[in-house]
């Protein structure tokens, strides 16, 4: 699914991704861990194609990314959740779903756009809330909106960066069986987390980054108790 | 691009925020010529023209904006650019729903500028449409490109009329003169020049836009 060879990004004089080499496979759910500045958020910007390396090669379901460029194919497999919703505040929940239903709808799937909103909507808990404008929603529905949008195409690769942030226990509890269903599905899931305890209880295996290099690889996963040690001996801090 | 269409007319009919702001400003602009000018000894052709299609950049700068705020605000130009579209489409579509509505506010400006400052010796024809027609398409096609690119910076509001008005000025001129001629009878033969200029500086504006909009959207 995912092949990255010495992958690097640089914003101006700042090195941020240092040669990273990342290989995931179908159904598998990799978690990205790391402090903050270690180059996560851009790790899966590049993976997700929103923003292009400096150097280095990126494929995708087989088909070359970077050096090249990405396919529409390629782009309509993808499911990206970042620090931004992706949503537009003046539309409604549903009218938004629509939206993204209609342009992620040209790889044969005809269904009704209005039809996957809906279910989508339904799917994640806000089925009473369809009709709110987006701007009215709390910061936890709005990740659950922001979840069905990456989610509702049924994506072949997840890409989430730090998706349990500002949800409760039972949006957690909702994401967290959502990624199980599709990893079982065949989904690569790859998702950026301080959650030790969902790490330990979803992912088949963890990535540490620090200063832009991937200083760790490893699966199965440890217990959240062992991970956090492990974590902290190979960067110094907390998680 | 029809989608994208959609969606940015879907939200301005909720909010009408754009064509609110656009509307109030031309108004305001048109209403402190009328008062503060003698209508009756400047209201000729050029005169009413230049006034016309000034007013519409002015009060358009607002709206294409915005258009792009919008887009920023939640990150919604990501989600586009994650979408697996041709990134071509997104400038098309984007251009497109601008277009509407500054046609939109043309069609009422026009009429609006004659009655406030006169309508005395003009006889319009009807290559006037046709004149608005293109020149509004050029503000958009131009306007888009430059607001995609001004949005992608902290200046956006300042640096988008820096960007767009030297890139406009060739067509105001064309459109000026053709709206002028326009206004006092001259048929379509007489304005063909300025109507082959309008329409060969909109084909070469959307076009540079459709083609470039994958660069200016990557990060």
């Amino acid at each position: 699914m995912i092949e990255a060879r010495a992958l690097r990004k640089a914003f101006g004089v700042s090195l941020v991704l240092r040669d990273v080499d990342l290989d995931v496979g179908r159904g598998e759910i990799v978690a990205v861990l790391g402090p903050n500045g270690a180059g996560k958020s851009t790790l899966l910007r590049l993976l997700a194609c929103i923003s292009r390396a400096n150097a280095g090669r990126l494929s995708l379901f087989g088909a070359d990314c970077h050096p090249g460029r990405p396919t529409l194919d390629v782009l309509a497999r993808i499911g990206f959740l970042g620090h931004e919703p992706l949503l537009y505040e003046d539309l409604s929940p549903r009218q938004n779903l629509e939206f993204f239903a209609r342009l992620y709808s040209r790889r044969g799937r005809r269904d009704d756009a209005d039809v996957v909103a809906r279910a989508s909507l339904e799917r994640v808990g806000l089925g009473h809330a369809m009709e709110r404008p987006t701007r009215a929603l709390s910061r936890g529905m709005l990740q659950r909106l922001a979840i069905a949008r990456a989610t509702q195409h049924q994506p072949e690769l997840l890409l989430l960066d730090e998706p349990f942030t500002a949800l409760d226990e039972s949006g957690s509890d909702l994401l967290s069986g959502e990624i199980r269903r599709l990893a079982a599905i065949g989904t690569s899931v790859v998702m950026v987390t301080h959650d030790l305890a969902r790490v330990s209880s979803l992912a088949g295996r963890v990535v540490i980054l620090a200063a832009g290099r991937v200083v760790h690889d490893a699966s199965p996963v440890p217990a959240a108790g062992e991970l956090a040690l492990g974590y902290r001996r190979l960067t110094g801090l907390e998680v | 691009m029809w989608t994208i269409v959609r969606k940015d007319l879907a939200i301005e009919l909720r909010t009408g925020e754009m064509a609110s702001s656009m509307f109030l400003l031309a108004l305001l602009m048109v209403l402190i010529f009328a008062f503060t000018l003698e209508p009756e000894r400047l209201a000729g052709p050029e005169f009413l023209a230049g006034l016309s299609w000034t007013t519409l950049l002015v009060a358009g700068t607002l709206a294409l904006n915005r258009s792009f705020v919008l887009e920023r605000e939640a990150g919604g130009l990501t989600g586009l650019a994650l979408a697996p579209i041709d990134r071509g489409s997104i400038y098309l579509g984007k251009a497109i729903g601008n277009f509407l509505l500054l046609l939109v506010a043309g069609v009422v400006l026009l009429p609006l500028i004659a009655i406030l400052l006169g309508t005395r010796g003009l006889a319009p024809t009807m290559v006037l449409p046709l004149v608005l027609l293109l020149g509004v398409v050029g503000i958009a096609a131009i306007g888009t490109l430059c607001a995609a690119i001004a949005s992608r910076t902290r200046a956006r509001e300042v640096l988008l009329p820096i960007l767009m008005f030297p890139l406009l000025a060739p067509l105001l001129i064309g459109a000026t003169r053709a709206t002028a001629g326009a206004l006092v009878g001259e048929s379509a033969g007489e304005l063909q020049s300025w109507l082959l200029m309008l329409a060969g500086f909109d084909i070469v504006f959307a076009t540079s836009g459709w083609l470039s909009f994958d660069y200016i959207l990557e990060e």
